[in-house]
Protein backbone atom coordinates (compact mmCIF):
# COMPACT_ATOMS: atom_id res chain seq x y z
CA UNK A 1 0.00 0.00 0.00
CA UNK A 2 2.59 2.15 0.98
CA UNK A 3 4.05 2.92 4.40
CA UNK A 4 4.61 -0.13 6.98
CA UNK A 5 4.87 0.35 10.68
CA UNK A 6 4.82 -1.67 13.87
CA UNK A 7 3.13 -0.36 16.50
CA UNK A 8 1.51 -2.07 19.55
CA UNK A 9 3.04 -5.26 18.14
CA UNK A 10 0.93 -5.10 14.99
CA UNK A 11 2.39 -3.91 11.62
CA UNK A 12 0.51 -2.00 9.89
CA UNK A 13 0.33 -1.00 6.01
CA UNK A 14 -0.72 2.09 5.48
CA UNK A 15 -1.61 5.06 2.50
CA UNK A 16 -1.22 7.47 5.90
CA UNK A 17 2.12 8.31 6.47
CA UNK A 18 2.88 8.58 10.29
CA UNK A 19 5.81 10.46 10.81
CA UNK A 20 7.89 8.73 14.01
CA UNK A 21 6.89 5.19 13.50
CA UNK A 22 8.64 2.57 13.56
CA UNK A 23 9.29 0.39 10.54
CA UNK A 24 9.21 -3.22 9.43
CA UNK A 25 9.03 -5.67 6.40
CA UNK A 26 6.90 -8.25 8.30
CA UNK A 27 3.32 -9.76 7.09
CA UNK A 28 0.86 -7.00 7.81
CA UNK A 29 -1.76 -6.94 10.37
CA UNK A 30 -3.99 -4.03 9.41
CA UNK A 31 -4.09 -2.04 6.52
CA UNK A 32 -4.82 1.79 6.29
CA UNK A 33 -6.31 2.96 3.90
CA UNK A 34 -8.38 6.09 2.43
CA UNK A 35 -11.89 5.94 1.30
CA UNK A 36 -15.86 7.41 1.46
CA UNK A 37 -17.32 6.19 4.49
CA UNK A 38 -21.36 5.86 4.49
CA UNK A 39 -23.43 8.01 7.12
CA UNK A 40 -24.20 5.26 9.36
CA UNK A 41 -23.93 1.15 9.61
CA UNK A 42 -27.27 0.40 8.93
CA UNK A 43 -30.73 0.23 10.71
CA UNK A 44 -29.24 -2.51 13.21
CA UNK A 45 -26.16 -0.50 14.74
CA UNK A 46 -25.65 0.77 17.91
CA UNK A 47 -25.69 4.21 17.37
CA UNK A 48 -24.21 5.56 20.44
CA UNK A 49 -21.99 9.15 21.37
CA UNK A 50 -19.40 9.62 18.47
CA UNK A 51 -19.90 6.40 17.29
CA UNK A 52 -21.73 3.62 15.77
CA UNK A 53 -21.48 0.07 15.79
CA UNK A 54 -22.28 -3.57 15.30
CA UNK A 55 -20.30 -7.21 15.18
CA UNK A 56 -16.75 -6.62 14.33
CA UNK A 57 -17.39 -3.07 12.91
CA UNK A 58 -16.78 0.04 14.59
CA UNK A 59 -17.43 3.71 12.85
CA UNK A 60 -15.84 6.68 14.48
CA UNK A 61 -18.16 10.44 13.65
CA UNK A 62 -16.54 13.48 14.60
CA UNK A 63 -17.65 16.16 12.48
CA UNK A 64 -14.40 18.38 12.76
CA UNK A 65 -12.19 15.36 11.25
CA UNK A 66 -14.65 13.36 9.53
CA UNK A 67 -14.94 9.65 9.85
CA UNK A 68 -12.96 6.37 10.63
CA UNK A 69 -14.22 2.74 10.20
CA UNK A 70 -12.48 -0.79 11.91
CA UNK A 71 -13.40 -3.76 10.94
CA UNK A 72 -12.97 -7.01 11.94
CA UNK A 73 -9.57 -6.32 13.59
CA UNK A 74 -7.31 -6.13 10.86
CA UNK A 75 -9.09 -3.02 8.65
CA UNK A 76 -8.94 0.77 8.96
CA UNK A 77 -10.91 3.12 6.45
CA UNK A 78 -10.06 7.04 7.14
CA UNK A 79 -12.75 9.20 5.47
CA UNK A 80 -10.82 12.30 5.53
CA UNK A 81 -13.69 14.47 3.92
CA UNK A 82 -12.52 17.65 6.32
CA UNK A 83 -8.71 17.00 4.45
CA UNK A 84 -7.76 18.03 8.49
CA UNK A 85 -3.99 16.72 8.81
CA UNK A 86 -1.91 13.69 10.32
CA UNK A 87 -1.95 15.07 13.95
CA UNK A 88 -5.62 15.64 14.16
CA UNK A 89 -6.09 12.21 12.99
CA UNK A 90 -3.57 10.33 14.75
CA UNK A 91 -5.02 11.42 18.02
CA UNK A 92 -8.05 9.16 17.28
CA UNK A 93 -6.33 6.43 15.26
CA UNK A 94 -3.66 5.53 18.13
CA UNK A 95 -6.57 6.49 20.92
CA UNK A 96 -10.21 5.39 20.58
CA UNK A 97 -10.09 3.42 16.63
CA UNK A 98 -6.63 1.22 18.09
CA UNK A 99 -9.13 0.49 21.09
CA UNK A 100 -11.69 -0.70 18.93
CA UNK A 101 -9.23 -2.53 17.30
CA UNK A 102 -7.99 -4.11 20.16
CA UNK A 103 -11.41 -5.31 21.01
CA UNK A 104 -12.06 -6.52 17.91
CA UNK A 105 -8.72 -8.72 17.98
CA UNK A 106 -9.72 -9.82 21.66
CA UNK A 107 -6.91 -8.02 23.17
CA UNK A 108 -7.63 -6.30 26.06
CA UNK A 109 -6.99 -2.34 25.50
CA UNK A 110 -6.11 -1.14 28.90
CA UNK A 111 -6.07 3.39 29.85
CA UNK A 112 -3.12 2.39 31.10
CA UNK A 113 0.67 4.24 30.72
CA UNK A 114 3.85 1.62 30.93
CA UNK A 115 7.66 1.31 31.60
CA UNK A 116 10.24 -1.35 31.33
CA UNK A 117 11.56 -2.26 34.66
CA UNK A 118 14.15 -4.58 34.06
CA UNK A 119 12.23 -6.08 30.66
CA UNK A 120 9.04 -6.19 32.44
CA UNK A 121 5.78 -4.27 31.97
CA UNK A 122 4.97 -2.20 34.80
CA UNK A 123 1.41 -0.35 33.98
CA UNK A 124 -0.52 2.91 35.33
CA UNK A 125 -4.07 2.71 35.42
CA UNK A 126 -6.05 5.49 36.99
CA UNK A 127 -8.78 8.38 35.93
CA UNK A 128 -7.97 10.76 33.46
CA UNK A 129 -5.74 13.75 35.37
CA UNK A 130 -4.50 11.03 37.92
CA UNK A 131 -0.91 11.50 36.79
CA UNK A 132 -0.60 8.44 34.85
CA UNK A 133 1.98 10.54 32.23
CA UNK A 134 3.51 12.22 34.88
CA UNK A 135 4.68 9.38 36.48
CA UNK A 136 5.97 7.59 33.41
CA UNK A 137 7.51 10.80 32.31
CA UNK A 138 9.60 10.79 35.86
CA UNK A 139 10.40 7.38 35.60
CA UNK A 140 11.80 7.72 32.12
CA UNK A 141 13.76 11.02 33.39
CA UNK A 142 15.57 8.62 35.62
CA UNK A 143 16.02 6.10 32.74
CA UNK A 144 13.13 3.59 32.54
CA UNK A 145 11.53 3.34 28.94
CA UNK A 146 8.65 4.16 28.14
CA UNK A 147 6.26 1.44 26.83
CA UNK A 148 3.31 3.27 25.98
CA UNK A 149 1.59 6.31 27.00
CA UNK A 150 -2.62 6.41 28.18
CA UNK A 151 -3.20 3.26 25.82
CA UNK A 152 -1.63 0.09 26.04
CA UNK A 153 -2.70 -3.55 24.21
CA UNK A 154 -2.64 -6.28 26.48
CA UNK A 155 -1.72 -10.04 24.35
CA UNK A 156 -1.98 -13.54 25.99
CA UNK A 157 0.23 -16.04 24.64
CA UNK A 158 -0.59 -19.80 24.34
CA UNK A 159 0.82 -20.53 28.06
CA UNK A 160 -1.45 -17.93 29.60
CA UNK A 161 0.96 -15.33 29.90
CA UNK A 162 0.13 -11.49 29.38
CA UNK A 163 2.11 -9.16 27.37
CA UNK A 164 2.78 -6.33 25.61
CA UNK A 165 4.21 -4.47 22.93
CA UNK A 166 5.01 -1.06 22.26
CA UNK A 167 2.41 1.36 21.95
CA UNK A 168 3.04 4.85 20.09
CA UNK A 169 5.87 6.63 20.59
CA UNK A 170 4.66 9.60 22.21
CA UNK A 171 3.60 10.71 25.46
CA UNK A 172 0.86 13.27 26.42
CA UNK A 173 1.94 16.00 29.18
CA UNK A 174 0.35 19.38 30.37
CA UNK A 175 2.34 22.15 29.64
CA UNK A 176 2.79 22.89 33.46
CA UNK A 177 4.74 19.50 34.30
CA UNK A 178 6.48 19.69 30.95
CA UNK A 179 8.17 22.59 31.36
CA UNK A 180 10.36 19.85 34.27
CA UNK A 181 10.88 17.41 31.27
CA UNK A 182 13.22 18.67 29.02
CA UNK A 183 14.56 15.36 28.09
CA UNK A 184 11.45 15.29 25.77
CA UNK A 185 12.88 17.92 23.77
CA UNK A 186 10.74 20.23 21.46
CA UNK A 187 9.22 17.76 19.04
CA UNK A 188 5.88 18.17 20.32
CA UNK A 189 2.13 19.45 19.05
CA UNK A 190 -0.40 21.21 20.90
CA UNK A 191 -3.38 19.35 21.80
CA UNK A 192 -6.48 20.99 20.22
CA UNK A 193 -7.09 24.15 22.70
CA UNK A 194 -5.59 22.69 25.50
CA UNK A 195 -2.87 23.13 27.63
CA UNK A 196 -1.20 20.04 26.62
CA UNK A 197 1.17 18.60 23.99
CA UNK A 198 2.08 15.54 22.96
CA UNK A 199 5.83 14.92 22.57
CA UNK A 200 7.35 12.08 19.79
CA UNK A 201 9.61 9.69 21.78
CA UNK A 202 12.63 8.20 19.63
CA UNK A 203 12.03 4.72 18.30
CA UNK A 204 15.09 2.64 18.29
CA UNK A 205 13.61 -0.89 18.37
CA UNK A 206 9.50 -1.36 18.62
CA UNK A 207 9.88 -5.13 18.44
CA UNK A 208 10.24 -5.99 22.36
CA UNK A 209 8.02 -8.14 24.04
CA UNK A 210 7.44 -7.52 27.68
CA UNK A 211 5.75 -9.63 30.13
CA UNK A 212 3.70 -7.95 32.41
CA UNK A 213 4.09 -7.94 36.29
CA UNK A 214 2.19 -5.42 38.15
CA UNK A 215 -0.33 -3.10 37.69
CA UNK A 216 -0.63 0.11 39.75
CA UNK A 217 -3.85 1.82 39.45
CA UNK A 218 -3.70 5.50 40.93
CA UNK A 219 -6.00 7.30 42.62
CA UNK A 220 -6.55 10.29 45.08
CA UNK A 221 -8.31 11.54 48.27
CA UNK A 222 -8.51 14.66 49.88
CA UNK A 223 -5.72 15.22 52.24
CA UNK A 224 -4.02 12.27 52.16
CA UNK A 225 -0.06 11.68 52.12
CA UNK A 226 0.92 9.72 49.20
CA UNK A 227 1.32 5.10 50.24
CA UNK A 228 0.84 2.28 47.91
CA UNK A 229 -1.75 -0.26 49.21
CA UNK A 230 -2.08 -3.73 48.23
CA UNK A 231 -5.71 -4.62 46.25
CA UNK A 232 -8.72 -5.94 48.05
CA UNK A 233 -8.55 -9.76 45.65
CA UNK A 234 -12.64 -8.95 45.14
CA UNK A 235 -11.43 -4.86 43.69
CA UNK A 236 -9.31 -6.26 41.06
CA UNK A 237 -11.50 -7.32 38.46
CA UNK A 238 -13.22 -4.06 39.25
CA UNK A 239 -10.22 -1.97 38.56
CA UNK A 240 -9.09 -3.82 35.11
CA UNK A 241 -12.78 -3.23 34.19
CA UNK A 242 -12.52 0.49 35.21
CA UNK A 243 -9.08 0.24 33.28
CA UNK A 244 -10.50 -1.07 30.57
CA UNK A 245 -9.97 1.74 27.42
CA UNK A 246 -13.32 2.50 25.67
CA UNK A 247 -15.24 -0.27 27.40
CA UNK A 248 -18.57 0.43 25.99
CA UNK A 249 -17.62 -0.44 22.89
CA UNK A 250 -17.42 -4.19 23.24
CA UNK A 251 -20.71 -4.15 24.77
CA UNK A 252 -21.28 -3.77 21.12
CA UNK A 253 -19.02 -5.70 19.13
CA UNK A 254 -20.30 -8.66 19.77
CA UNK A 255 -16.78 -10.01 21.83
CA UNK A 256 -18.10 -8.96 25.74
CA UNK A 257 -17.80 -12.69 26.93
CA UNK A 258 -14.97 -13.16 25.60
CA UNK A 259 -13.32 -9.88 27.13
CA UNK A 260 -14.83 -10.58 30.48
CA UNK A 261 -13.23 -13.73 30.53
CA UNK A 262 -10.03 -12.50 29.61
CA UNK A 263 -9.84 -9.34 31.97
CA UNK A 264 -11.03 -11.80 34.89
CA UNK A 265 -7.80 -14.11 33.58
CA UNK A 266 -5.86 -11.11 34.02
CA UNK A 267 -6.84 -9.77 37.09
CA UNK A 268 -6.02 -13.16 39.18
CA UNK A 269 -2.50 -13.08 37.80
CA UNK A 270 -1.19 -10.09 37.85
CA UNK A 271 0.08 -8.17 40.62
CA UNK A 272 -2.14 -5.04 41.35
CA UNK A 273 -1.55 -2.64 43.97
CA UNK A 274 -3.57 1.14 44.73
CA UNK A 275 -1.16 4.16 44.52
CA UNK A 276 -2.80 7.04 46.64
CA UNK A 277 -2.10 10.24 46.08
CA UNK A 278 -3.49 13.29 47.34
CA UNK A 279 -5.99 15.69 45.09
CA UNK A 280 -3.57 18.60 45.54
CA UNK A 281 -0.15 18.87 43.54
CA UNK A 282 2.21 16.78 44.29
CA UNK A 283 5.94 16.56 42.84
CA UNK A 284 5.97 13.39 40.59
CA UNK A 285 9.27 12.37 41.62
CA UNK A 286 7.94 11.94 45.34
CA UNK A 287 5.55 9.19 43.91
CA UNK A 288 8.45 8.08 41.55
CA UNK A 289 10.58 7.43 44.91
CA UNK A 290 8.02 5.76 46.21
CA UNK A 291 7.16 3.73 43.64
CA UNK A 292 10.89 2.32 42.89
CA UNK A 293 11.09 1.33 46.80
CA UNK A 294 8.20 -1.05 46.10
CA UNK A 295 9.64 -2.31 42.84
CA UNK A 296 12.62 -3.21 43.95
CA UNK A 297 11.30 -4.66 47.05
CA UNK A 298 9.23 -7.08 44.98
CA UNK A 299 11.21 -7.61 42.12
CA UNK A 300 15.11 -6.65 43.03
CA UNK A 301 16.52 -3.39 42.01
CA UNK A 302 16.85 -2.99 38.08
CA UNK B 1 -43.41 -0.13 31.97
CA UNK B 2 -42.12 2.97 33.04
CA UNK B 3 -38.80 4.77 32.06
CA UNK B 4 -36.89 5.47 35.06
CA UNK B 5 -35.63 9.33 34.76
CA UNK B 6 -32.90 11.70 36.46
CA UNK B 7 -34.35 14.38 39.41
CA UNK B 8 -31.41 17.27 39.23
CA UNK B 9 -30.37 19.00 42.09
CA UNK B 10 -29.19 21.87 40.33
CA UNK B 11 -28.05 25.25 41.97
CA UNK B 12 -25.47 27.84 41.92
CA UNK B 13 -22.41 26.61 43.53
CA UNK B 14 -21.95 26.74 47.75
CA UNK B 15 -25.90 27.01 47.95
CA UNK B 16 -26.61 23.99 50.08
CA UNK B 17 -27.02 21.29 47.28
CA UNK B 18 -24.25 18.76 49.64
CA UNK B 19 -26.33 19.78 52.65
CA UNK B 20 -29.52 18.47 50.65
CA UNK B 21 -27.72 15.03 49.20
CA UNK B 22 -26.45 14.30 52.76
CA UNK B 23 -30.28 14.78 53.66
CA UNK B 24 -31.53 12.32 50.96
CA UNK B 25 -28.94 10.14 51.91
CA UNK B 26 -29.35 9.62 54.99
CA UNK B 27 -33.39 9.23 54.40
CA UNK B 28 -32.79 6.40 51.65
CA UNK B 29 -30.16 4.92 54.01
CA UNK B 30 -31.38 1.44 56.03
CA UNK B 31 -27.75 1.61 58.47
CA UNK B 32 -28.35 3.53 61.85
CA UNK B 33 -25.36 5.35 61.46
CA UNK B 34 -24.72 8.63 59.45
CA UNK B 35 -23.93 7.88 55.67
CA UNK B 36 -20.37 8.28 54.83
CA UNK B 37 -20.04 11.99 53.25
CA UNK B 38 -17.95 10.84 50.54
CA UNK B 39 -20.91 7.97 49.39
CA UNK B 40 -23.89 10.46 49.10
CA UNK B 41 -26.40 10.18 46.38
CA UNK B 42 -26.54 12.34 43.79
CA UNK B 43 -22.52 11.64 42.62
CA UNK B 44 -21.12 11.76 40.30
CA UNK B 45 -21.89 15.52 39.58
CA UNK B 46 -23.57 16.04 35.92
CA UNK B 47 -20.12 17.71 34.85
CA UNK B 48 -18.09 14.82 36.04
CA UNK B 49 -15.55 13.92 33.36
CA UNK B 50 -15.88 10.16 34.48
CA UNK B 51 -18.98 9.84 33.62
CA UNK B 52 -18.76 11.25 29.84
CA UNK B 53 -15.84 9.17 29.44
CA UNK B 54 -17.17 6.33 30.05
CA UNK B 55 -20.27 7.18 27.70
CA UNK B 56 -18.38 8.76 24.83
CA UNK B 57 -15.90 7.32 22.30
CA UNK B 58 -13.85 10.46 22.72
CA UNK B 59 -12.46 10.99 26.07
CA UNK B 60 -12.85 15.05 26.92
CA UNK B 61 -9.53 15.91 26.80
CA UNK B 62 -9.43 15.14 22.57
CA UNK B 63 -12.78 16.97 22.04
CA UNK B 64 -12.94 20.94 22.03
CA UNK B 65 -15.56 22.55 24.76
CA UNK B 66 -18.23 23.03 22.27
CA UNK B 67 -18.26 19.34 21.00
CA UNK B 68 -18.20 18.01 24.57
CA UNK B 69 -21.50 20.26 25.39
CA UNK B 70 -23.00 19.24 22.04
CA UNK B 71 -23.30 15.56 23.21
CA UNK B 72 -23.89 16.55 27.15
CA UNK B 73 -27.67 15.29 26.99
CA UNK B 74 -26.66 12.49 24.39
CA UNK B 75 -24.70 10.78 27.69
CA UNK B 76 -27.01 11.65 29.94
CA UNK B 77 -30.11 9.78 27.90
CA UNK B 78 -28.11 6.69 27.62
CA UNK B 79 -27.11 6.74 31.06
CA UNK B 80 -31.39 6.69 31.57
CA UNK B 81 -31.06 3.73 29.40
CA UNK B 82 -29.30 1.40 32.12
CA UNK B 83 -30.71 2.90 35.89
CA UNK B 84 -33.18 0.86 37.55
CA UNK B 85 -34.88 3.12 39.49
CA UNK B 86 -34.81 7.36 39.54
CA UNK B 87 -31.81 9.02 39.67
CA UNK B 88 -30.82 12.12 41.70
CA UNK B 89 -27.93 14.08 40.05
CA UNK B 90 -26.14 17.07 40.99
CA UNK B 91 -25.64 19.91 38.98
CA UNK B 92 -24.33 23.23 38.72
CA UNK B 93 -24.58 24.16 34.82
CA UNK B 94 -27.34 26.88 34.28
CA UNK B 95 -30.20 25.92 31.75
CA UNK B 96 -28.47 26.47 28.64
CA UNK B 97 -28.69 25.91 24.87
CA UNK B 98 -26.67 24.14 22.52
CA UNK B 99 -24.97 25.09 18.68
CA UNK B 100 -28.00 23.15 17.44
CA UNK B 101 -30.78 24.76 19.62
CA UNK B 102 -31.38 21.68 22.27
CA UNK B 103 -31.07 22.18 26.17
CA UNK B 104 -27.95 20.81 27.59
CA UNK B 105 -30.01 19.08 30.37
CA UNK B 106 -31.60 16.27 28.46
CA UNK B 107 -35.67 16.51 28.32
CA UNK B 108 -36.60 13.26 27.73
CA UNK B 109 -34.82 11.95 30.56
CA UNK B 110 -35.69 14.58 33.03
CA UNK B 111 -38.35 13.67 35.74
CA UNK B 112 -38.03 17.23 37.29
CA UNK B 113 -35.65 19.37 38.93
CA UNK B 114 -35.14 20.65 42.53
CA UNK B 115 -33.29 24.10 41.96
CA UNK B 116 -31.57 24.64 45.72
CA UNK B 117 -31.35 29.02 45.97
CA UNK B 118 -29.55 30.82 48.30
CA UNK B 119 -29.29 34.87 48.67
CA UNK B 120 -26.17 35.95 47.31
CA UNK B 121 -24.69 37.73 50.26
CA UNK B 122 -23.87 34.42 52.00
CA UNK B 123 -23.05 32.79 48.41
CA UNK B 124 -20.16 35.06 48.13
CA UNK B 125 -19.13 34.45 51.63
CA UNK B 126 -18.97 30.51 51.19
CA UNK B 127 -18.11 30.68 47.04
CA UNK B 128 -14.57 33.05 48.14
CA UNK B 129 -13.87 30.32 50.85
CA UNK B 130 -14.29 27.32 49.00
CA UNK B 131 -12.35 28.65 46.02
CA UNK B 132 -9.53 30.28 48.28
CA UNK B 133 -10.38 33.22 46.21
CA UNK B 134 -10.56 36.94 47.44
CA UNK B 135 -14.19 38.30 48.35
CA UNK B 136 -13.70 40.93 45.65
CA UNK B 137 -13.00 38.42 43.13
CA UNK B 138 -15.38 35.91 43.69
CA UNK B 139 -18.01 38.77 43.48
CA UNK B 140 -17.20 39.89 40.53
CA UNK B 141 -17.51 35.87 38.64
CA UNK B 142 -21.02 35.66 40.13
CA UNK B 143 -21.72 39.08 38.74
CA UNK B 144 -20.72 38.14 35.23
CA UNK B 145 -21.31 35.39 32.34
CA UNK B 146 -18.98 32.64 34.34
CA UNK B 147 -17.93 29.81 33.42
CA UNK B 148 -16.45 27.15 35.74
CA UNK B 149 -13.55 24.71 35.46
CA UNK B 150 -12.95 26.66 32.36
CA UNK B 151 -9.19 26.73 32.46
CA UNK B 152 -8.59 22.67 31.89
CA UNK B 153 -5.59 21.73 33.90
CA UNK B 154 -4.79 17.91 35.47
CA UNK B 155 -6.81 18.80 38.63
CA UNK B 156 -9.63 18.97 37.36
CA UNK B 157 -12.29 16.25 36.97
CA UNK B 158 -14.98 18.52 35.64
CA UNK B 159 -16.09 19.53 32.26
CA UNK B 160 -16.57 23.40 31.78
CA UNK B 161 -19.91 24.71 33.38
CA UNK B 162 -21.16 27.64 32.37
CA UNK B 163 -22.44 29.27 35.31
CA UNK B 164 -23.60 32.65 33.76
CA UNK B 165 -24.45 35.64 36.37
CA UNK B 166 -25.85 34.51 39.80
CA UNK B 167 -29.64 35.87 38.65
CA UNK B 168 -28.82 34.35 35.07
CA UNK B 169 -28.36 31.14 36.82
CA UNK B 170 -31.61 31.09 38.97
CA UNK B 171 -33.75 32.50 35.83
CA UNK B 172 -32.79 29.94 33.27
CA UNK B 173 -33.82 27.48 35.65
CA UNK B 174 -37.52 29.04 35.72
CA UNK B 175 -38.07 30.31 32.48
CA UNK B 176 -37.26 26.98 30.97
CA UNK B 177 -40.92 24.90 30.26
CA UNK B 178 -39.00 21.37 29.35
CA UNK B 179 -38.32 20.14 33.05
CA UNK B 180 -40.92 20.75 35.79
CA UNK B 181 -38.89 22.84 38.66
CA UNK B 182 -39.00 23.12 42.32
CA UNK B 183 -37.51 25.95 44.10
CA UNK B 184 -35.98 25.56 47.22
CA UNK B 185 -34.64 28.72 49.46
CA UNK B 186 -31.99 27.57 51.76
CA UNK B 187 -33.05 30.14 54.21
CA UNK B 188 -36.25 28.02 54.54
CA UNK B 189 -34.46 24.59 54.53
CA UNK B 190 -32.70 26.23 57.77
CA UNK B 191 -35.87 28.24 59.38
CA UNK B 192 -38.10 24.74 58.97
CA UNK B 193 -35.84 21.85 57.66
CA UNK B 194 -38.97 19.25 58.27
CA UNK B 195 -41.21 21.38 56.46
CA UNK B 196 -39.39 22.26 53.35
CA UNK B 197 -37.04 18.88 52.97
CA UNK B 198 -40.85 17.37 53.45
CA UNK B 199 -41.99 19.32 50.35
CA UNK B 200 -39.06 18.34 48.26
CA UNK B 201 -39.19 14.76 48.97
CA UNK B 202 -43.14 14.70 48.05
CA UNK B 203 -42.11 16.37 44.77
CA UNK B 204 -39.61 14.27 44.18
CA UNK B 205 -42.44 11.54 43.94
CA UNK B 206 -41.50 9.32 47.35
CA UNK B 207 -42.99 9.15 50.55
CA UNK B 208 -41.34 8.99 54.30
CA UNK B 209 -43.03 9.31 57.73
CA UNK B 210 -42.15 12.12 59.36
CA UNK B 211 -39.71 9.90 61.95
CA UNK B 212 -37.83 9.12 59.01
CA UNK B 213 -37.54 12.74 57.61
CA UNK B 214 -36.78 13.82 60.94
CA UNK B 215 -34.04 10.86 61.16
CA UNK B 216 -32.33 11.97 58.35
CA UNK B 217 -32.27 15.45 58.60
CA UNK B 218 -30.14 15.08 62.18
CA UNK B 219 -27.81 12.48 60.64
CA UNK B 220 -27.29 15.06 58.04
CA UNK B 221 -26.87 18.26 61.12
CA UNK B 222 -23.45 20.36 59.82
CA UNK B 223 -22.01 19.17 63.15
CA UNK B 224 -22.13 15.74 61.81
CA UNK B 225 -21.00 16.50 58.74
CA UNK B 226 -18.27 18.57 59.82
CA UNK B 227 -17.29 15.42 62.37
CA UNK B 228 -16.58 13.25 59.74
CA UNK B 229 -14.87 15.44 57.27
CA UNK B 230 -12.52 16.26 59.86
CA UNK B 231 -12.20 12.19 60.82
CA UNK B 232 -11.56 11.03 56.83
CA UNK B 233 -11.61 14.17 55.05
CA UNK B 234 -14.20 15.12 51.57
CA UNK B 235 -13.13 14.59 48.21
CA UNK B 236 -15.31 16.91 46.77
CA UNK B 237 -13.46 19.91 48.87
CA UNK B 238 -11.32 22.32 46.60
CA UNK B 239 -7.62 21.48 47.38
CA UNK B 240 -6.78 24.86 47.91
CA UNK B 241 -9.38 25.64 50.89
CA UNK B 242 -8.87 24.72 54.84
CA UNK B 243 -12.59 22.71 55.05
CA UNK B 244 -16.02 22.28 52.58
CA UNK B 245 -19.05 22.25 55.72
CA UNK B 246 -17.50 25.28 57.24
CA UNK B 247 -20.48 27.17 59.13
CA UNK B 248 -23.96 26.71 57.37
CA UNK B 249 -25.12 29.59 58.90
CA UNK B 250 -26.38 32.37 57.04
CA UNK B 251 -25.88 36.37 57.78
CA UNK B 252 -21.48 36.25 58.42
CA UNK B 253 -21.37 38.64 55.51
CA UNK B 254 -22.90 41.26 57.55
CA UNK B 255 -18.87 41.96 59.21
CA UNK B 256 -17.44 41.03 55.95
CA UNK B 257 -18.68 42.74 53.02
CA UNK B 258 -18.64 46.43 51.98
CA UNK B 259 -21.39 48.70 51.60
CA UNK B 260 -19.91 49.25 48.12
CA UNK B 261 -19.86 45.45 47.38
CA UNK B 262 -23.28 44.85 48.98
CA UNK B 263 -24.86 47.55 46.80
CA UNK B 264 -23.24 45.76 43.84
CA UNK B 265 -24.78 42.83 44.71
CA UNK B 266 -27.93 44.60 45.00
CA UNK B 267 -27.92 47.02 42.11
CA UNK B 268 -27.11 43.18 40.06
CA UNK B 269 -29.35 41.01 41.28
CA UNK B 270 -32.60 43.53 42.05
CA UNK B 271 -34.87 42.03 40.25
CA UNK B 272 -34.03 38.12 41.24
CA UNK B 273 -33.52 38.86 44.97
CA UNK B 274 -37.31 40.83 44.92
CA UNK B 275 -38.44 37.98 43.77
CA UNK B 276 -37.28 35.61 46.26
CA UNK B 277 -37.83 37.74 49.13
CA UNK B 278 -34.40 38.70 49.92
CA UNK B 279 -34.99 42.26 49.19
CA UNK B 280 -38.23 44.43 49.16
CA UNK B 281 -39.61 46.68 46.78
CA UNK B 282 -37.35 49.44 48.56
CA UNK B 283 -34.41 47.51 48.70
CA UNK B 284 -34.36 46.98 52.18
CA UNK B 285 -32.49 43.16 53.03
CA UNK B 286 -34.40 41.12 54.44
CA UNK B 287 -31.73 38.00 54.57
Amino acid sequence: MGYKYKVFGLVIDSELEIPGLYKSDDSTDITISFGTLPETLGEKSHKKVFYEALDNQFLLKLDRIGKIYAENGNKIVIDNAKSVGIEDIRLYLFGTVIGAIAHQRNLIPLHTSAISYDGKAILFGGNSGAGKSSIIAELNKRGFPIIGDDTILVNKDKEGNFFTYHGAPEIKLWQDLAKDMNHFGNDRYQILDKEKYRYNLKVDNNDSKYPIVRLYNISSLADKDPEIREFKPLHKVKSVKNNTYRLRIVYYTGNKVNHFMLASEFAQKISMKNIIRPREYINPSIIADMILKDLEHDYGKA
Amino acid sequence: MEKHKIIWLASYPKSGNTWFRAFISNLFSKSDDPVDINNFIGGPIFSAKEIFNTYSAVASEELTYTEIDNVRPDIYNELTEEIVEDKFIKAHDAYTYLTDGRPIYPTQASKGTIYIVRNPFDVVMSFAHHSNNSIEKTLNNMNRWFSFCEKINRFHNQLRQQLLNWSEHYKSWTEQKNIPVFILKYEDLKNDPFKYFSKAIEFSGYEFTEDEINTAIEKASFSKLQEQEKEKGFFEKNPKSESFFRKGENGSWREVLTNKQIEIIIDTHREVMQELGYLDKDDKILV
